[in-house]
């Protein structure tokens, strides 16, 4: 983390400290500070301030020969466009609530994922999905393993997760979350029903039985799902 | 020479009608007098030719354009425009028909010229002195204009300076994430911060919008600015703010020392990762104030891309300069790793 106000740098800190799959490595005053940080140690994911004292984060960024991921954390907007021209997983404007940060870490689990594919130059998408997911019900964080998720259902404002054996309550629309899942593994077949796509078993009129339940078909998400299921027997 | 004959030309109205008749005086005797010598006969004749159209002609300029055309009485303008040309040109030939014998009874006068020639002069000239005086009317409207929008340009500028100089977003947002971090934290001061930043805002908003303040309540908005800042900087910053004198009963014009806080802050504390200090200090004379504010240089990037640049020194000796011509004193002094800002401006009671 780059960040040099004393601040901003605590309610980081308890944020990070929020989230089990994060571990804090350093906190860095200045963008000096935090290259020789980098030099010396293997870091997945960078918080980074952009109006820093002497070097900019942008700046920074741009000096880091195999830059790690990156959030960038700042209370100027305007620099937004640029930040993403440089490869920034998300821009959070101070301040920024806890959900609004965990959206971020999801959208870093989804980035390593897909980071760790392209670099064993395996292509073949894998049966099952390999990422996690960390969701907040109440004030617990939990990692949920996509390959574990059996389906998610809308209720009014929540949304229920049924995981193994679990069902998580989480609030949150349920179109933020279908954006969160990856789109190679989940498909919404009703306006209240996200499912896991490799587990679909069989489709009989307008439903399909995925383990041993089985969910009614939207009529705007039908042609979606089959388009979807013919690429994936074609590929099969 | 030639320059200075022509800006007095162009102040003074007198000057042109002259010179517009000596030169429709000189190009009508050369068309009188022909191609042979000039005859002193000849230089009566145009004088007096020249004589029996002005009637006609002013009162085209004088009365018929400004009350009839300028209000858009076009039908009855043309009429009496015409009316007036006829009686001009008969006017013309009474005189050299009739009245020539008693102005100049030694000479004797043949005019060359029938009612239709008379009337092409007359035409002509009409035109000619109706087209100058439009041509006049628009270039004043021209410098008009351009004097309207310099001073309408000059004013918003003006404005969105004082508005720009009064509050920086950046500033109320970072208070806010800091305040925010007090709060998650559940710091036992984060209601007096909140406090703070209600009473600078409604200073800046409601009461630093005139063109005096009482400096009492300046002051103590100063403090709260730079209480706030405080939020925001390191813990090996120092940062002090002190006083001298009574501020009294005295009024001060709002906001001119801001500018200069803030870029210590911007420069000076947020510039260094190590011990950063800035000091404040104001000592209140007799019908005077100065601020005396130093900070420890430290460098940081100007980003591209901000739409807020803060003020400049420059600006702020511009706004100094407007309002207190010659009655303030303000010195910068720059060493290798400080700055100095020395600003003494006057008070009202």
């Amino acid at each position: 983390m780059v960040e040099d106000e004393p601040l901003s740098q605590e309610v980081m800190i308890s944020y990070i400290a929020d989230i089990p799959v994060l571990e804090l490595v350093k906190v860095c005053n200045d963008a000096i500070e935090a290259t020789e940080v980098l030099r010396v140690t293997q870091i997945d994911l960078l918080f980074l301030d952009i109006n820093l004292p002497k070097i900019s984060g942008i700046r920074l960024l741009q000096t880091i020969s195999n830059p790690p991921l990156v959030i960038f954390t700042t209370a100027y907007p305007e620099y937004a466009v640029q930040g993403f021209e440089s490869d920034a997983v998300d821009y959070l404007v101070k301040p920024f609530p806890f959900e609004r940060f965990l959206k971020a870490i999801n959208k870093v689990t989804e980035r390593f994922a897909l980071k760790n594919v392209k670099t064993s130059g395996d292509v073949k998408i894998p049966e099952e999905p390999s990422g996690f997911l960390l969701l907040r019900v109440e004030k617990r964080v939990h990692k949920v393993n996509l390959s574990e998720i059996r389906y998610l259902e809308a209720t009014g404002d929540y949304i229920k997760v049924f995981v193994a054996d679990r069902c998580l309550i989480v609030h949150e629309t349920f179109k933020s979350m279908a954006d969160l899942l990856p789109r190679s593994y989940f498909i919404r077949v009703h306006k209240s029903f996200i499912i896991p796509i490799q587990r679909i078993s069989y489709l009989e009129g307008n439903q399909v039985k995925v383990d041993d339940k089985l969910f009614p078909i939207g009529l705007t998400y039908k042609e979606e799902l089959m388009k979807r299921l013919n690429l994936s027997t074609r590929r099969g | 020479m030639i320059r200075s004959f022509f800006n007095r030309l162009a102040g003074n109205r007198i000057l042109q009608h002259l010179t517009f008749w000596l030169l429709a005086f000189y190009v009508l005797l050369r068309i009188f007098s022909g191609s042979g010598e000039l005859l002193k006969i000849d230089i009566y004749y145009t004088l007096i030719f020249i004589l029996t159209l002005l009637p006609g002609i002013y009162l085209n300029l004088l009365i018929l354009i400004p009350g009839l055309l300028s209000h858009g009485r076009y039908i009855l303008y043309i009429l009496l425009i015409m009316i007036s040309m006829v009686l001009t040109a008969g006017f013309n030939i009474f005189t050299f028909s009739v009245l020539i014998d008693y102005i100049f009874p030694g000479y004797y006068f043949i005019s060359y010229y029938d009612f239709i020639d008379l009337m092409k002069f007359v035409i002509t000239l009409t035109t000619i002195t109706t087209l100058l005086k439009f041509s006049k009317g628009w270039f004043l409207l021209m410098e008009t204009r351009n004097k309207i929008s310099m001073l309408e340009k000059e004013n918003a500028e003006t404005k969105l300076l004082a508005l720009k100089s009064q509050i920086n977003p950046h500033f109320l947002f970072n208070s806010l994430t800091g305040i925010y971090a007090l709060v998650i934290k559940q710091a036992v001061n984060a209601p007096e911060v909140i406090l703070r930043l209600s009473h600078f805002l409604r200073y800046i908003l409601y009461e630093a919008t005139g063109t005096s303040v009482g400096l009492s309540n300046e002051l103590e908005a100063m403090k709260d600015y730079i209480e706030l800042q405080k939020l925001r900087a390191g813990k090996q910053a120092t940062i002090t703010f002190e006083m001298d004198g009574d501020p009294g009963n005295y009024q001060i014009v709002p906001l001119l020392f801001l500018p200069l806080i803030e870029n210590s802050f911007k420069h000076g504390i947020k510039g260094e990762t190590g011990a950063s200090f800035a000091s404040f200090f104001f000592k209140i004379g007799t019908g005077t104030i100065t601020g005396n504010f130093s900070n420890n240089k430290g460098k940081s990037e100007e980003l591209s891309g901000s739409s807020y640049k803060g003020i400049g020194l420059n600006n702020l000796k511009n706004r100094l300069e407007m309002i207190f011509p010659g009655k303030y004193l303000f010195t910068v002094d720059e060493t290798e790793s400080t700055f100095d800002v020395n600003l003494t401006i006057p008070l009202d009671e």
